[in-house]
């Protein structure tokens, strides 16, 4: 990689790291209190048990509303990528267009992975102290799940067909593929000078997506984040899945690499000023 | 030198540059006055390479921009209102941009921060410095690599006459050092006490 390339995306990345706009983050991290963690440690202190280490951070990316929220959190934090102020002219003219855009991309894939660490860290650090670390899932998800959330959260459909530790890496593996997806798709749109609408789109996308997957409808695969909802792949009883887990790993991974070269057969043509959307 | 051939510029279906031809030679500064929107912006973008879609040629120093990539011009550019990293000091704004080409030091920084009325050791942040001084900031970037073409747009805007002046001075200096220094402005005075040649800019013509 470019030199220039990489100091461009690191300081990016510091920039986006300290802008007030991830204050948004912390609607994220009570909304998981809430609607995760008080339950999964009520039901545990309730019944003088543990949770498995992983199961929070499983169960807050395994509902649509969860998903929803994280997803729109995601644009919303990083809304500002790429970064195109009237700065940008001083940046381009010193290192060229090409390496302005491999800046914004690194710059992408830096802040999608710390996005993503960051849905797991801050989920697993609130449980962490009533945690075992065995692949086993908890009587609190597979016994004493009672009417609260976590029935839902954790059903049947996942602790029936795989160990937690297997869950645990599906989920966020689909969750950071359709991490990339979301972005790669908005920095496509910029590349266009659609940004504004591209992040629309994302959202019909996304919101139409979440209600077909609670409606479970057939043509809910049609959309991406049914493909990043694990507990959607599984049914209760059988090991027969209702769609191949390797298969959305696949499309999903399939998508971010058209789109990464959408994005570089762009890159290479693009006007600075299509970029501002003029 | 910068030479534009009969540019004009469709975007959207629009036209907003008809067949524009200016000339600027080396030790020369040339001038650029209109209105706003009156597509003085969008010469300067286009000499820059921000802009491709335009018809007609622009060479720079005998180059056609369409042949070399935008960093490979020799050029000290400020377009539009200046922005920087708002939580950062002006010296660390430009250490940063200075750090992409990475040929100048923290003492050539420092210096033509001084020389356009501005204190490298200030800790204030670029969020808290007024108009005027994000203005010098942004000549300030333009001039720190000594290139042999500036562009500057609307140089003198939220300037008080005393800084102005100073500004003046260097783009004097500069151009005695042999640069190309092409500026715009909407004030016909600035213009005219500065510049060897001036095109005035009407509806993305030249009148």
């Amino acid at each position: 990689m470019k030199r220039e390339v990489w100091i461009l995306a690191k300081q990016e990345y510091l920039s986006w790291l300290l802008n007030t706009r991830n204050v948004a983050v912390l609607i994220f991290v009570v909304f998981v209190r809430k609607a995760v963690v008080l339950p999964l440690i009520y039901m545990a202190n309730k019944y003088h048990t543990v949770l498995n280490w992983a199961e929070s951070s499983i169960a807050v990316a395994n509902s649509g509303v969860s998903v929803l929220l994280i997803s729109v959190i995601l644009l919303t934090v990083l809304s500002g990528l790429p970064r195109i102020d009237n700065d940008f002219y001083n940046i381009v003219s010193r290192v060229g267009m090409k390496s302005w855009c491999k800046a914004q991309l690194v710059f992408m894939y830096l802040a999608v992975v710390t996005f993503w660490l960051f849905v797991f860290f801050s989920t697993w650090v609130q449980t962490a102290y009533l945690s075992y670390i065995e692949d086993g899932w908890s009587l609190v998800t597979t016994q004493y799940s009672g009417d609260t959330a976590i029935e839902n959260l954790l059903p049947l459909n996942l602790y029936n067909q795989m160990p937690p530790l297997k869950a645990f890496m599906f989920t966020y593996l689909l969750m950071f593929l359709y991490f990339l997806f979301t972005m790669n798709v908005l920095v496509l749109g910029t590349l266009y000078g659609k940004k504004n609408l591209t992040t629309i789109g994302l959202v019909i996308l996304l919101a139409v997506g979440v209600a077909a997957a609670a409606a479970k409808v057939k043509w809910m695969w049609l959309f991406p984040v049914s493909h990043s909802i694990l507990i959607l792949h599984c049914q209760k009883y059988y090991r027969a899945q209702l769609f191949p887990i390797w298969l959305s790993v696949l499309l999903l991974l399939a998508f971010n690499v058209f789109m990464t070269i959408l994005i570089y057969r762009r890159m290479v043509s693009v006007d600075g000023e299509i970029l501002k959307g003029n | 030198m910068i030479e534009l051939k009969n540019v004009s510029l469709k975007l959207k279906g629009k036209e907003l540059l008809k067949n524009i031809n200016i000339t600027a030679e080396n030790g020369e500064i040339v001038g650029l006055v209109g209105y706003n929107g009156s597509g003085k912006t969008l010469i300067m973008k286009c000499i820059c390479g921000f802009i491709n879609q335009y018809t007609g040629t622009i060479k720079v120093d005998g180059v056609d921009i369409r042949t070399i990539s935008v960093e490979k011009l020799d050029m000290g550019i400020q377009i539009e209102v200046p922005s920087f990293l708002s939580f950062y000091s002006g010296f660390k704004n430009l250490k940063m941009l200075a750090g992409l080409k990475g040929n100048i030091n923290d003492e050539d920084i420092s210096e033509v921060m001084k020389l356009v009325g501005l204190n490298p050791d200030s800790k204030l942040c670029v969020a808290k410095y007024s108009l005027g001084m994000r203005q010098r900031l942004g000549i300030a970037q333009a001039l720190m690599e000594n290139p042999n073409i500036l562009i500057l747009d609307e140089p003198f805007n939220s300037l008080d006459y005393e800084v102005s002046q100073n500004i003046r001075r260097i783009l004097l200096k500069e151009k005695e050092k042999g640069k190309t220094i092409l500026i715009t402005s909407h004030n016909l005075y600035d213009i005219e006490t500065l510049c060897d040649k001036t095109y005035q800019v009407e509806k993305g013509e030249i009148v």
